[in-house]
């Protein structure tokens, strides 16, 4: 176990360093920064100073190497256009983000398990059809429209929830719904297809020869059993919140994260972008090395393997 | 039993849970006091010296007054914190202060402020935003309401920039934390105080109760003033319509036209500062064999768009099709120049004769309005000009233009909302890497029009200077821009000349 955990620390260490590069490289290629933190009216002495001043003259290798000696410290540096560290900026946008992130992964479990478990309670019938097609639906929706469509309905139609922002709770409740509806489909569809599997084992024919409660022999015997790839499962989805929380935040005014990425790119934050895209690949690359290790964990089979 | 019971409690529950719900309400509205502004950006830093967005121009116009005020619907600059000014010679400028006007720590406003804030922003070792203010080169106080203001080289647009964007803050304000930043709360003579920023989500501002009677801004009405950064545009009007906003602005014409009919809300459209064009590479920057390079192949290119049709069916609103490389507005900006009309036969025989008979293939650069972008392309394309779209950003497209690499770029200018035309020309006929004209002669007039502070003689050069780009077609200027507000009904404010909304003007009704 511990061969197993070192060796996917270290890939997961790599993937972290290829990432870091790429996501310097690709930004730094991608347009001149000095023009853009020069602003619109500068001249070209002006951009030429803000060159030379940011070190952009310098060539990129050496860019990289000095912006990861100080990353590497805690200090990513200044963002250019909110002039204060960028760690800050990240200490202030992290809380709305995880918030949004921690009510939609527990939105998304809460419906995907129990429509699973109902689906393939009755396999093939009218129930399953029903949960299926909830999946594909909620898979199959753009996430932008769904959020629009929710303010129309309860903002404007039935004025319950407020539009846009992230002063109390009822600001999270429809950002909260079209995240983890996004993310419902996957765990739903697992939870269905390992529940099928599982209650088609002796031990389940077993419980019920003994005349156990069906209630019982779901929850209990079942179910215990079922969601263990599920759980991997969560964790990527976990990931993906992170990230995908871009659109979201900005439909619904949600100064997170993602909202911080979307301002950004557009006044070219150079050093906001790199640690936004840096921290969302991290925590992907954490929670799948989790996934990982609660997989091999659980099952032998894997770390043996 | 137990059935019944479970209905009835989440029955409560669920009727606890909309009430509670309900009644959180918007603090938005004439019911409160409260006026709340939606903008698309986030401001990196309040001082409008560190920063060029339109959040940044609102929000500087609320808590601070420069010396001068531009009126926003006539464009006239009047006198502000200066009671009076005079150019005593082409390079230097002089104010009589006002007396009694206090900042909002209470202090009163002296020339010791306006020498300390012009010296420090023109230093040139502080890195400010736009480099005008570097042509200042002291700032000398005569007495305690009076200051000279002593320029490097004759700049006569002066006058309009401290109209427009410079504040005047208290002596002392930049050292306590190197410069003025979101992290401290500061301290103008403007008719609203700046009382909070919401990190990322916007600005608290309440009415300055001791702002001075003689400002040309009004006294402030409404009580407090709220600046949310909303991004998506689609929100904005959903809480427009909810009641949570009470104003927006920069909205679209399609969503202006489906709002107008909306009684929940009030539709306007406003005039813009800002223009929009096509800029050919008539320098041959791209290369010898630049198509551009022909002067029949740029004016087959101004007779194949369709101005005025992009205007109707797209742009909308009070957006006019424009003749020269200015908005009518600004000082100088004369119309009578060269006209282009559509003439898409015109243009085939045009390009005909510059020996393109098949037409030729080339690249558009942009970062703006996609379907105006496709319009003008189908337009080109019809006459025999194939354009493949090269669409990035501001940066990237001034990169590409560092690079020699742009033949057609199409974009806008909003002249930092400036009514002269110094704010546009001298930018883009530079002879440096935004210029693609390259003309000696229309730089040199250009230069000579920035330089007198002589009226005639500025009018007499930007003249030749437009007819001369118009002549030569080296832009084909496209329409001047419209701007659309959405507001609550119960609001009434000023549409001002420039597209900018001075919030400080608002009343409820």
């Amino acid at each position: 176990m511990l061969i197993y955990t070192i060796k996917r620390a270290l890939l997961a260490t790599l993937v972290a360093l290829t990432v870091s590069m790429l996501t310097f490289g690709l930004l730094h290629l991608s347009s001149d920064p000095a023009v853009a933190l020069a602003g619109e009216d500068a001249t070209e002495e002006d951009i030429q100073m803000v060159r030379v001043d940011y070190g952009f003259d310098k060539p990129l290798p050496v860019q990289y190497l000095a912006w990861l000696t100080k990353a590497l410290q805690g200090d990513l540096g200044t963002s250019f256009y909110f002039n204060i560290p960028v760690s800050k900026l990240l200490q202030q946008r992290l809380p709305v983000t995880l918030t949004l992130g921690a009510c939609s992964l527990v939105f998304a479990i809460l419906s995907a398990v129990p429509l699973g478990v109902l689906a393939a309670m009755r396999p093939n019938t009218k129930l399953d059809r029903f949960c299926l097609t909830l999946a594909v639906s909620a898979q199959a929706m753009p996430a932008f429209w769904f959020g629009l469509m929710l303010i129309v309905v309860f903002c404007l139609w039935f004025p319950l929830l407020p539009v846009s922002g992230s002063d109390t709770w009822q600001h999270f409740v429809m950002p909260t719904i079209v995240v983890g509806t996004n993310a419902m489909p996957a765990i739903m569809r697992l939870t269905r297809t390992g529940m099928l599997d599982v209650l088609a084992t002796d031990y389940i024919r077993t419980a019920r020869a003994k005349g156990l409660r069906p209630k019982t022999v779901l929850l209990k015997h079942a179910l215990r059993n079922a969601v263990i790839p599920v759980i991997a499962v969560i964790g990527v989805q976990a990931g993906y919140m992170m990230g995908g929380s871009v659109i979201i935040e900005t439909v619904f005014g949600l100064n997170g994260l993602g909202l911080l990425a979307y301002e950004s790119i557009m006044y070219f934050d150079l050093a906001c972008m790199e640690a936004v895209v840096l921290l969302l690949c991290f925590v992907f690359i954490i929670t799948t090395f989790a996934a990982d290790i609660m997989n091999a964990w659980l099952d032998p089979r894997i770390r043996i393997g | 039993m137990f059935k019944k019971r479970f209905i009835s409690t989440a029955l409560v529950l669920v009727l606890s849970m909309i009430f509670a719900l309900g009644i959180q309400t918007a603090n938005a509205g004439k019911k409160n006091d409260t006026l709340t502004f939606a903008t698309k950006g986030d401001l990196g830093n309040v001082d409008k010296n560190f920063n060029t967005s339109r959040t940044g121009m609102l929000v500087q116009r609320l808590f601070t007054d420069g010396l001068l005020y531009t009126d926003p619907v006539t464009m006239k600059i009047k006198p502000a914190l200066a009671a009076s000014w005079k150019w005593i010679n082409a390079k230097l400028l002089e104010f009589e202060l006002r007396k009694g006007v206090k900042f909002h720590d209470g202090s009163e406003m002296t020339a010791d402020d306006v020498v300390y804030t012009l010296s420090y922003i023109s230093d040139p070792a502080v890195k400010t935003k736009g480099s005008y203010l570097k042509k200042i080169d002291r700032v000398e106080k005569l007495s305690p309401y009076k200051v000279q203001v002593h320029l490097k080289v004759p700049y006569p647009t002066m006058i309009n920039r401290l109209a427009g964007g410079v504040s005047i803050y208290k002596k002392g304000c930049y050292e306590k934390n190197g410069n003025l930043s979101q992290n401290i709360n500061p301290n103008g003579t403007g008719p609203y105080r700046l009382t909070k920023i919401l990190d990322g989500k916007g600005f608290v501002f309440e009415k300055f109760e001791d702002y001075y009677k003689e400002s040309p801004k009004g006294q402030p009405t409404i009580g407090k003033i709220v600046i949310r950064i909303i991004k998506e545009m689609n929100t904005q009007v959903a809480e427009v319509l909810s009641g949570g906003v009470d104003w927006i602005f920069q909205v679209p014409s399609d969503i202006a036209d489906s709002l107008a009919s909306n009684p929940r809300v009030m539709v306007e459209t406003g005039p813009s500062m800002r223009i929009k064009f096509l800029r050919m590479d008539a320098a041959g920057r791209t290369g010898d064999d630049s198509p551009f390079k022909k002067l029949k192949v740029r004016q087959a290119v101004s007779h194949a768009v369709n101005r005025e049709e992009i205007v109707n069916q797209l742009v909308k609103g009070s957006s006019r099709v424009i003749h020269s490389a200015c908005r009518p507005i600004q000082f100088g900006c004369i119309q009578d120049v060269k006209r282009y009309d559509y003439n898409p036969e015109k243009a085939r025989q045009l390009l005909k004769d510059a020996g393109y008979p098949n037409g030729f293939e080339t690249k558009l650069f942009s970062f703006m309005d996609r379907p105006i972008l496709e319009t003008i392309m189908n337009d080109l394309a019809v006459v025999g000009i194939k354009v493949t779209l090269d669409y990035s950003t501001w940066p990237s497209l001034v990169s590409a233009l560092g690079k020699d690499n742009v033949p057609l770029t199409f974009h806008g200018w909003g002249s930092s909302s400036l009514a002269d035309v110094d704010a546009i020309l001298p930018f883009f006929f530079k002879l440096n890497a935004q210029d693609l004209a390259m003309d000696q002669e229309v730089t040199d007039l250009i230069k000579a029009g920035g330089s007198s502070a002589n009226p005639d003689v500025r009018l007499k050069n930007y003249n030749k200077a437009l007819k001369l780009i118009a002549e030569r077609a080296y832009w084909l200027p496209m329409f001047s821009d419209t701007m659309n507000y959405v507001s609550s009904n119960d609001l009434e404010f000023v549409s001002p000349q420039d597209g900018l909304p001075r919030l400080f003007l608002a009343k409820w009704k």
